[in-house]
């Protein structure tokens, strides 16, 4: 990976020099203070009388001038809304009376010296980059996105040129400059548009840049670029970057010093290397873990009395158990064989445009397996899903799913109830002010009668823990809600096959894991699950089969065994291994016939328990 | 819009041919993208005019209409517009364009001196009564909503049933009276009455034409460039871009959100027409939700660029200057304001004096 290549070069922080002062404690640096906050309160203003609950409590932050500080914490917690408050936009935005400030916001935030003020967010000291790329693309050319920030500041035209082109330069785009003017924002990837939005501030030449979970809704590709850019910003320009994030291995490779955010309150603060030995406080927010750490944590093998975060510290870590005899593979169960549920012959699908989608696939699925569509975005894989489940027509090729051929219109008109697609966004699919009339949309639409959609109602929301909210309003609930509202919308219509689309995209640890366990439990009874995904360590953790697309054609078929150990298959493919299969390949160093170990659940297998270790 | 010597960055992309207008695509070297864009609105529109005026329903004039369509097809061939969609909106138009000849031919009475074919379809009074095809066809609507849970479509076919069994069987009628309303209705058509829909047909094509051919090539830079020369309020300029950028994200929202319903089978049975209507109305839902979570990002990501409403923003290749071809063409269309206003009889009655 990535972030811990990166990681293996960075200067590491010994234990000995790991600033103590953990939870809710301020630094006391030799460096000035860039931006400080303390007493921090805030909460969003509420349309009934009753006062909303605080989204900030008690904040007290200082975060250090060139310093990468992180801040992670589980969905809700009030990592955005803290980005607000820093660029002024909290509360000084948000049309509060003067009058009612006091009881939304209390605190203060001090960036440089100053006060933090309804003009900060216009300065040109701090900006922002937010997770969407979509909706911080303000203009419809790459020039005017990159000069829009410069306009507004009155610059002249020659600078804006030259600030626009330097800051492209840095962000590693300067190939875009022929032509900016007529490049649209979809011409560009997600990865392109997100490093656009860090060149557009860059230009601002601000002394701050916030970056709220970059790389959250990028496929691995534009995530590498994003990172590579942000290690870049870091190593050569020495910015101050604020870096809001979920991915445990990011905040690692780059971070100086991660807050961990749990219900408005700041609950830890501490260098990576020991924010990841707070076990127990990491685990009570629901905050994901690295997977060296939660090997180590599952093993017991530490480096120096904490988790390892590079390979190099994994490797010393894992020598004892090394030495203390060969490591062998845990035996693993093959999978049984199934009956077909999807047989897919020669499919090509061709776009409005007169583009080719795909180009031939051909593929089978198996009843009660779990299997995972990889490739990079454009590659074809949605474009497949989707017309197994009856939503694209294959242009050409035959599509027999559950012994119908898909080809036929009305075979298609009812595929729904056999093939349910949940999309990535949960906000797509939800169209009813209730949670139950949600659950009940697609039963009557396939004309089930009244007392049977009751009871499947009332069953689907048992099985996805929203029985209590019932009568609320989808919108209302939260993302996590949301996701499972949208999953249980389409199972309630019983399908056999259930297509889910980047299920983790953007999710903390806990809603994730509640995610996985729901299609687990689908899949042992029996039904086929099919996975869009760029998470390597979900398809390590739950995949049976992995298919992997490229430029429309299947690269890969096979398990994620078989996919992980070839080297030439992973390259064609764009992938990565997740780090759990990093590592053991990395161990392979130490002993040549190392198993290719692909989970933390294998890596404790597999691994002698550590005599040394307390736990 | 730019020349070979000017800075790489307002130069098409190396090796693109087509570049992305406000709807579809246009080509980079398109001769109308050579025309500023006020000069292209102001030659549609006067271009427009005088075709308004040569299908004038009194003194349609066919040649004048002819002669006016070959500027509307060259700004259309010149438009870059990418071969499939130029032969879609042909396509669209088309039948368009024979309804509206057979809409003005066969239901605008006009009198000519040759009548092609005339029949008189309502002589201008309501009788009242009762048959005996009038259970019938209630019959039908019922039996049909019994049967599919549909009313418009068993009001149509109860309707045909039985217009055509009327003119197999003779059924009893008791009429209770008649009622004056309106005027009689004939299908009447005639040389003078084929004379104007032909003119009609031939100038709404030009029309058509040259919109398609500006909505097509214009760019939202473009757009912004010219809001800016004509000095509009700097809030209404913003509220026009971001109104686009807004419109695109829409679209595309849109479209998952489309699919997203086709997953919750809404084409899983025959649906009403009210259904329709309902299934329409639901995607309201999740558009406005996803407007509300965009415009607030949206939102955040201005105020982090430093925008305010008060502060006037620097023009950055977005006004382009008027070159000698965009006052050769305003002169042009000067000359068509002239035809379509001036005391100008139209090139049939010319010819004919002549």
């Amino acid at each position: 990976m990535m972030a811990s290549e990166a990681n293996d070069q960075r200067p590491l922080v010994s234990p000995g020099e790991i600033a103590t002062t953990a939870a809710r404690g301020v630094e006391t640096a030799a460096t000035p203070a860039i931006i400080s906050t303390s007493g921090l309160w805030w909460r969003y203003p509420t349309f009934s009388e009753q006062a909303g609950a605080w989204t900030l409590r008690d904040v007290a932050l200082q975060i250090q001038t060139g310093e990468c500080f992180g801040i992670t914490g589980p969905s809700g917690a009030g990592k955005t809304t803290l980005c607000r408050a820093l660029l002024g936009i909290v509360p000084y935005h948000t049309r509060l009376s003067h009058e009612h400030y006091s009881q939304h916001f209390r605190g203060q935030v001090i960036l440089q010296g100053q006060p933090v003020t309804e003009v900060t967010a216009n300065s040109q000291q701090i900006g922002m980059v937010l997770q969407d790329p979509e909706n911080q693309f303000l203009r419809m050319s790459l020039l005017h996105e990159l000069s829009l920030g410069q306009q507004i500041r009155g610059i002249p035209v020659a600078e804006i040129t030259q600030r626009s082109y330097e800051a492209l330069r840095w962000v590693g785009l300067e190939k875009l400059w022929h032509g900016a003017l007529y490049l649209h924002p979809s011409d560009l990837s997600g990865g392109q548009k997100q490093r656009v939005a860090i060149a557009a501030f860059l230009a601002l030449r601000p002394s701050i840049l916030i970056l709220d979970e970059p790389t959250s809704d990028l496929d691995p590709v534009g995530k590498r670029e994003v990172i590579e850019t942000i290690a870049h910003l870091r190593h050569d320009y020495r910015m101050t970057v604020i870096l809001v994030e979920q991915d445990p291995e990011i905040l690692a490779a780059f971070c100086d010093r991660i807050a961990l955010l749990n219900n408005g309150r700041i609950e830890l603060i501490a260098p990576p290397a020991h924010f990841y030995n707070q076990r127990s406080v990491l685990e009570r927010a629901g905050v994901s873990a690295g997977e060296l750490t939660r090997i180590s944590w599952a093993t017991g093998y530490t480096f120096e009395q904490r988790p390892p975060l590079t390979f190099t510290e994994a490797e010393k870590a894992l020598q004892p158990a090394i030495t203390r005899g060969p490591v062998v593979a845990p035996q693993s169960v093959e999978p049984a064989a199934h009956d077909v549920v999807v047989r897919a012959e020669g499919v090509t699908y061709t776009y409005g445009d007169g583009s080719l989608a795909l180009k031939g696939v051909d593929l089978t699925l198996y009843r009660g397996e779990m299997l995972a569509l990889l490739g990079p975005n454009g590659s074809g894989k949605t474009t497949f899903a989707k017309i197994v489940s009856g939503i694209y027509r294959a242009t050409s090729g035959s599509v027999n799913v559950l012994g119908q051929d898909t080809a036929q219109r009305k075979v298609r008109a009812r595929l729904p109830g056999l093939v349910g697609y949940v999309f990535q966004n949960p906000d797509h699919q939800l169209f009813c002010r209730k949670v139950s009339d949600e659950i009940e949309y697609g039963l009557k639409n396939l004309g089930i009668d009244a007392p049977q959609r009751k009871l499947r109602v009332k069953e689907t929301l048992a099985a996805v823990d929203l029985s209590n909210y019932a009568e609320e309003d989808p919108l209302f609930l939260s993302k996590g809600q949301r996701q499972r509202l949208a999953v249980a919308a389409v199972l309630a219509m019983g399908p056999d096959i259930l297509v889910v689309d980047e299920p983790t995209t953007g999710q903390d640890a806990r809603s994730v894991s509640g995610i996985m366990k729901l299609l687990c439990n689908l899949q042992q009874q029996g039904k086929t699950v099919l996975v869009i995904t760029h998470d390597m360590t979900l398809v390590a953790e739950y995949c049976q089969r992995v298919v992997a697309f490229r430029d429309g054609a299947l690269a890969f078929t096979g398990t994620p065994v078989q996919l992980f150990s070839d080297k030439q298959a992973l390259q064609q493919t764009g992938l990565r291994a997740p780090t759990a299969v990093a590592l053991a390949t990395h161990m392979r160093s130490y002993q040549s016939d190392f198993p290719l170990l692909l989970t933390v659940e294998q890596w404790k297998e597999a691994l002698p328990s550590n005599p040394g270790d307390a736990s | 819009m730019t020349s070979p010597g000017e800075a790489p960055f307002l130069q098409p992309p190396p090796g693109r041919q087509y570049v992305r207008s406000f709807l579809f695509s246009r080509r980079v070297d398109a001769p109308l993208s050579r025309v500023h864009l006020i000069t292209r609105v102001v030659l549609i529109l006067c271009l427009s005019a005088a075709q308004l005026r040569a299908m004038n329903t009194a003194h349609p004039d066919l040649l004048g209409a002819l002669v006016l369509l070959i500027p509307s097809l060259l700004i259309f061939v010149g438009s870059g517009m990418k071969p499939l969609v130029a032969r879609i909106y042909l396509l669209l138009a088309v039948p368009t364009l024979i309804s509206l000849f057979l809409a003005w031919t066969i239901f605008n009475p006009i009198p000519g001196t040759v009548i092609v074919f005339q029949h008189v379809v309502y002589h201008g009074v309501v009788t009242l009564g009762l048959s005996l095809w009038l259970p019938l066809w209630l019959a039908v609507v019922v039996g049909y909503y019994w049967w599919r849970r549909g009313i418009i479509n068993g009001l149509l076919l109860a309707t045909v049933l039985i217009f055509l069994l009327t003119r197999v069987v003779t059924f009893p009628i008791w009429v209770l009276g008649h009622v004056p309303f309106f005027h009689p209705l004939a299908i009447s058509v005639t040389d003078r009455g084929l004379l104007l829909a032909l003119t009609k047909v031939v100038s709404y094509l030009g029309m058509v034409l040259s919109t398609m051919a500006l909505v097509v090539t214009s760019r939202d830079v473009e757009l912004i460039g010219a809001l800016r020369q004509l000095r509009l309020p700097q809030p209404v300029i913003f509220f026009i871009s971001t109104m686009f950028r807004a419109l695109n994200l829409a679209l595309t929202d849109y479209e998952t959100i489309h699919q997203a319903q086709i997953a919750r089978a809404i084409n899983a049975q025959p649906r009403s027409f009210w259904r329709r209507l309902r299934d329409l109305a639901s995607i309201a839902v999740p558009m406005v939700a996803m407007m509300i979570r965009r415009s607030s990002e949206i939102g955040d990501a201005l105020l982090a660029r430093g925008y305010s409403l008060r502060q006037p923003q620097v023009d950055f290749y977005e006004t382009t200057p008027f070159r000698w071809l965009d006052w050769l063409l305003l002169g042009f269309s000067l000359l068509l304001l002239l035809l379509a206003v001036g005391p100008f009889p139209g090139l049939t009655v010319l010819l004919q004096r002549g």
